[in-house]
């Protein structure tokens, strides 16, 4: 389970492991059953006050995603079902912000672009087959 | 009012203490700490962290002003706080030609029924201090005396920890090392810790309450969340002298340095954007937000208040 937190940012730590965890499971990589770290590991393992994962473990719980199961630890429990268009594109978005910038950074046009990531994915589904 | 004060890991109350007279180091100090947090002092050096840790302990004892730790009065029962307050102070305190050894075999008795053993095994293992007992403390590293502080304050498995400035010229391993103890400390539950540093972004991951101290005195006392989340930090530009606005109950300091204003506000009733329309219905030609970073609003504050 790949976390990576920015303490720094104006976002509280607890809401970025919520989101994070949603968009793991969201994006397939936790699925229905997956076990998550108890509070102590993934709290020593990201170096944060337990209290924080604890009540990030418990909102995720409010919100559906994991089952708390006493003395088993926390589960994903969020069904497999299909993302919607909106999900899917909400998936992107961050990534999607990320690359535009580098491009306008680097003073890229969007056509080159787009036809970079035309490419790129060619290459990739070439290597996938 | 009891399940108040047993819910506060510390109260201190209109606290004044001083080394010379008419020089106070702590005025007017107030604070309160939930149990169950990480709680940040933060302040520049030299300004009365180490003597509020110091008080708290019952080491020092204030002019006047009380301070509760864990329901206790921490100069009236200092023997009761000093067994279930784990301390770890800026410079160790052990007798130098002592060896690591005979300073574990006086200081377990203190504590008596309450000392973990097998904590005290694995705590020295993990610091790599097991073969290094025999050898006087004063021969140690400066880590290696930070540490075994740690594990004289961890071993009796205490319900309070204060760490004075924990991480101050240690290597980033030993560091880490400690951080991690701290967490592993913190997963028992209602456990509190009190982290006096001013290397703020080592504290940003860990804390959740943050006291900022100013001269003599809390600037700010807040959960982490609400600092970077309901206080706005601005500085205003402006083409003469910058003005003060009109002083309100939210707004937590307002500095004037030549043509720039610096403020922090709580935005918990009005919004930044309100804050930035009456600076520049002040006539500001530019407002930045300081970036919320612990480090960055630290300073904000701090130099905002000097």
């Amino acid at each position: 389970m790949q976390i990576r937190l920015d303490p720094t940012s104006r976002d509280p730590i607890y809401s970025q492991l919520v989101e994070q965890v949603e968009r793991l499971v969201a994006g397939g990589e936790l699925s229905d059953g997956d076990k998550l770290p108890s509070v102590r590991e993934l709290a020593l393992r990201l170096r944060i006050n337990p209290n924080t994962v604890a009540r990030a473990y418990g909102e995720l719980e409010t919100n559906g995603v994991v089952v708390r199961q006493r003395g088993r630890g926390v589960f994903v429990t969020a069904p497999q079902h299909k993302l919607t268009e909106r999900q899917q594109l909400e998936l992107l978005r961050a990534p999607m912000d990320e690359l535009l910038l580098t491009a306008w950074k680097a003073g890229v046009d969007l056509d080159t672009v787009l036809a970079v990531l035309k490419r790129r994915a060619e290459e990739l589904l070439a290597t996938e087959e | 009012m009891n399940k108040i004060i047993e819910d506060l890991a510390v109260q201190v109350q209109d606290l004044y203490f001083e080394f010379d007279v008419g020089k106070p180091v702590l005025d007017g100090f107030e604070m309160r700490i939930p149990r169950g947090s990480i709680c940040g002092i933060l302040g520049r050096n030299g300004c009365g962290k180490s003597t509020l840790l110091q008080c708290l302990y019952g080491m020092l004892e204030p002019e006047h002003g009380q301070c509760q730790v864990l329901g206790l009065d921490a100069l009236e029962n200092t023997l009761e706080v000093r067994q279930r307050v784990g301390y770890v102070p800026q410079m160790p305190q052990f007798e130098p030609k002592r060896t690591g050894e005979e300073q574990l075999d006086f200081i377990r008795p203190l504590y008596g029924g309450r000392w973990n053993q097998q904590l005290e095994n694995d705590l020295l293992d993990d610091f790599g201090l097991t073969l290094e007992l025999h050898r006087p403390v004063g021969d140690l590293s400066n880590g290696q005396q930070r540490q075994l502080s740690l594990v004289v304050a961890l071993a009796f498995e205490p319900d309070l920890l204060f760490l004075d400035e924990p991480t101050a010229s240690l290597d980033a391993v030993v560091r880490r090392r400690f951080t991690e103890r701290v967490v592993d400390y913190m997963a028992e539950p209602g456990r509190t810790v009190l982290l006096a540093s001013h290397l703020i972004s080592d504290v940003e991951r860990l804390v959740d309450h943050v006291v900022v101290i100013g001269r003599h005195r809390p600037l700010l006392a807040a959960p982490l969340e609400d600092l970077k989340g309901s206080l706005a930090c601005l500085e205003a530009h402006f083409a003469d002298l910058a003005p003060l606005l009109e002083p309100s109950p939210d707004m937590l300091m307002q500095r004037q340095d030549g043509n720039t204003l610096k403020l922090a506000a709580w935005t918990r009733e009005s919004s930044t954007a309100d804050l930035v329309r009456r600076l520049e219905n002040k006539g500001a030609t530019s407002v930045d937000e300081v970036d919320p970073s612990l480090e960055s609003l630290f300073v904000h504050l701090v130099e905002g208040d000097a």
